[in-house]
């Protein structure tokens, strides 16, 4: 049937890639090129397995087949989780807050077909990740175990499947959900300062990956079986195939009734904040708004302004990426939660990754900054990037916490420390790279990303040699 | 059937009420303007009745459909360009309304291209565009498929006074094709020249709807401080 968002969508393709060049394209593969160059320096971390010279014996063969088995299944769930959740938070942007709302939304809609368009959209967009994931899991292959590097593949693409087509279910349940009078307890329970509406949609990302959790455990116990030779693990390596698509099959019908009621829902939530902001004492409460109080107010309280107005900006136009900050920290905790001496190594890494992932909030901000407003106003550039790293930083720590807790817990609190202290220094040399690229507005991307990236690489690399 | 029947429309922020119980009607064919002081509640009257924002009460029915309980009905049944229209900068205009059409069931968009004055450009992109073709594109755009009714927030500013011309005498020619349009605007001169009926609001309550050909040229100007001049002086209580 015809599409008429696809069809949109495949002339402005065509138009962006006539007038932008190569640039666009090419930048959508970054992420295969950073996780390729980042699995030579996760090996030691999460492929010491591969380290392990196979036996001769029967006995010592089996034992190896086991260790590559249970490696490449941890693995894999892992990057399907995380991919799980970058698309959680992908499908959000696409769905409910993204630019295209605001544009379609005088126009009568064909929700089934938007929704496609835009499961489309995003898959197109981001099917880079599930190929970094395959990239970064190489030495697998190179080591010579071609078919569990295949598998540990696929289950890191269940994640990022799964996370795209429940997606879309979960956001629009989020819908009936915020107006649920049967979940107005909970939501009221849980939603802090936010208004109960804005509960529903905050939560939302989290119920995405949790249910890609779910499937990835699958397939990956699924590896475990197929790479010990029981052809019934292929059940459990196509669970996130099937849990995606029978999560997708709502979509159509949820859109059908709540696409235009999203809109709506979207007003009050923004009208709540607004008359938030009428009152002075309200206006101040945003996350972690608290943490101007340490610091110097600078001239003419300038520095305070700053910072507030940071934290408001960031709270109120990235908020997913922001309390997204706790979900990653839990995985990095997650990663940490064992008691194999590797533990501190995997919670620093994954740490560090999505320490960049969350940092990258300063350059998004720095890229709605409008320009008009910069050449009118006198600016402090100096004192707003440093407000703004500050924003940052204080953003990042849900990262530092929650790894620095399991590790202590199962680890050591001497083992804790170091990592929390390394996770600490990652964060605050990021926020400063994320601050001082995001005056360069939407060029600030590149040059974030690629020293990112080399900071990540330093960090992780000195840890584990 | 009237093509907008607003019915007792109330929006409540907190404590703040931003409308209060506003009713009125347009007519097919009717060309009615909305007028008011900044922070009169037009702006809200206006997103209610499009559908952007939820009443506290009442309700706004289009050609007989319920916004808030038949959103995408009461969409075909309108044509909508926002005060800050968004539009995709990479599709042309063309493109752009061509989309609209398919949302729209339709395939016809020159008479769209001709209200807006937009025939020669419209195969640029709208990312090359002026902040008045953008404008005078989100305006073809809300025609296309002749939707029987028109929702303007104040989309006539910012057009030089050629496309502001044109698009004056499309939107009649739309209003005599027995199209509904409702003009939100600061322009008393707007008014004069091209409503068929003033609606004027202060601190969320109608304060006169009136004929503009039983009010005069001057009177207009008149009408507007005596109501919303007194309206102001009084504060938000007036005019209940």
């Amino acid at each position: 049937m015809d599409n008429p968002y696809r069809r949109a969508w495949a002339r402005r393709r065509a138009h962006e890639r006539e007038h932008a060049g190569l640039g666009p394209g090419l930048r959508r593969w970054l992420p295969v090129l950073g996780l390729g160059a980042a699995g030579p320096l996760l090996k030691p971390v999460f492929m010491a397995w591969l380290a392990e010279p196979a036996g001769g014996s029967l006995l010592e063969l089996a034992a190896d087949s086991t260790r590559v088995s249970d490696g490449v299944a941890g693995l894999g769930l892992r990057l399907g989780m995380l991919l799980a959740g970058v698309m959680s938070l992908v499908t959000y942007t696409a769905l409910v807050r993204g630019p295209e709302r605001a544009i379609l939304d005088p126009f009568p809609a064909q929700p089934r077909a938007l929704v496609h368009y835009l499961a489309l959209r995003c898959a197109w967009e981001r099917v880079s990740l599930p190929v970094g994931a395959a990239a970064m899991l190489l030495p697998v292959l190179f080591a010579g175990h071609p078919l569990a590097w295949a598998l540990g593949s696929l289950v890191a693409a269940g994640g990022w499947l799964v996370g795209l087509l429940a997606g879309f279910t979960v956001h629009l349940g989020s819908v009936w959900a915020a107006e649920s009078p049967a979940l107005a307890g909970i939501l009221n329970l849980l939603r802090g300062q936010n208004p109960k509406l804005q509960a529903a949609l905050i939560y939302g990302p989290g119920v995405a990956l949790a249910v890609g959790t779910a499937a990835v455990f699958l397939a990956s116990e699924g590896v475990r079986l197929v790479l010990a030779g029981q052809p019934v693990g292929v059940v459990g390596l196509l669970a996130p195939v099937g849990i995606g698509l029978l999560s997708f099959l709502p979509a159509g019908a949820l859109a059908e009734r709540y696409h235009f009621r999203t809109t709506l829902l979207l007003a009050e939530v923004d009208g709540a904040y607004a008359q938030a902001e009428q009152d002075p004492e309200q206006a101040r409460r945003v996350y972690l708004d608290w943490i101007v109080r340490l610091f110097p107010a600078g001239p003419h309280g300038a520095f305070h302004l700053e910072l507030l107005k940071e934290l408001r900006h960031g709270w109120r136009g990235l908020r997913s990426w922001i309390t997204g900050a706790w979900g990653l920290g839990g995985l990095a905790a997650l990663a940490g939660w064992s008691s194999d001496p590797q533990a501190s190594a995997r919670a620093l890494v994954i740490g560090a990754a999505c320490l960049l992932a969350i940092a990258s909030v300063g350059v998004r901000i720095g890229s709605r900054d409008p320009l008009w407003l910069d050449q009118a106003l006198p600016q402090r550039p100096r004192i707003r990037l440093s407000a703004r790293a500050v924003a940052i930083f204080g953003w990042l720590q849900p990262i530092v916490l929650l790894p620095f807790l399991s590790l202590a817990l199962r680890q050591s609190l001497s083992q804790a420390l170091v990592t929390a202290g390394s996770l600490e220094l990652a964060a605050l040399l990021l926020a400063a790279i994320s601050a001082g690229f995001s005056s360069l507005r939407g060029r600030g991307w590149a040059p974030y990303l690629l020293s990112g990236l080399a900071l990540w690489a330093v960090l992780v690399g000195g840890s584990v040699f | 059937m009237s093509a907008i029947t607003v019915s007792g429309l109330r929006k409540e922020y907190g404590r703040v009420v931003a409308v209060h119980e506003v009713s009125f009607s347009v007519e097919p064919g009717e060309l009615v303007a909305l007028i008011g002081h900044n922070g009169a509640g037009k702006s809200t009257t206006i997103k209610m009745l499009t559908g952007q924002l939820l009443p506290t009460a009442g309700s706004v029915h289009l050609a007989g459909v319920d916004v808030v309980k038949q959103p995408g009905e009461a969409r075909e049944k309108l044509g909508y360009v926002p005060e800050d229209p968004h539009l995709y900068d990479y599709l042309s205009c063309r493109e752009f309304l061509e989309l609209v059409a398919s949302l729209r069931g339709q395939a016809e968009i020159d008479h769209a291209l001709e209200l807006a004055g937009l025939g020669e450009d419209a195969d640029r992109l709208i990312r090359e565009y002026s902040q008045g073709m953008r404008r005078r594109t989100a305006l073809a755009a809300a025609v296309v498929g002749k939707p029987p009714v028109l929702v303007l927030d104040e989309a006539l500013n910012g057009l030089d006074p050629p496309s502001a011309s044109r698009v004056k005498a499309g939107l009649r020619g739309l209003c005599d094709g027995g199209c509904a349009v409702l003009l939100s605007t600061h322009v008393l001169d707007t008014v004069e020249r091209l409503a068929d009926r003033v609606i004027m609001l202060a601190h969320g309550r109608v304060v006169a709807d009136e004929r503009v050909s039983e009010i005069g040229s001057e009177g207009l100007e008149r009408l507007f401080l005596e109501r919303i001049g007194a309206s102001h002086q009084a504060g938000p209580g007036a005019g209940a």
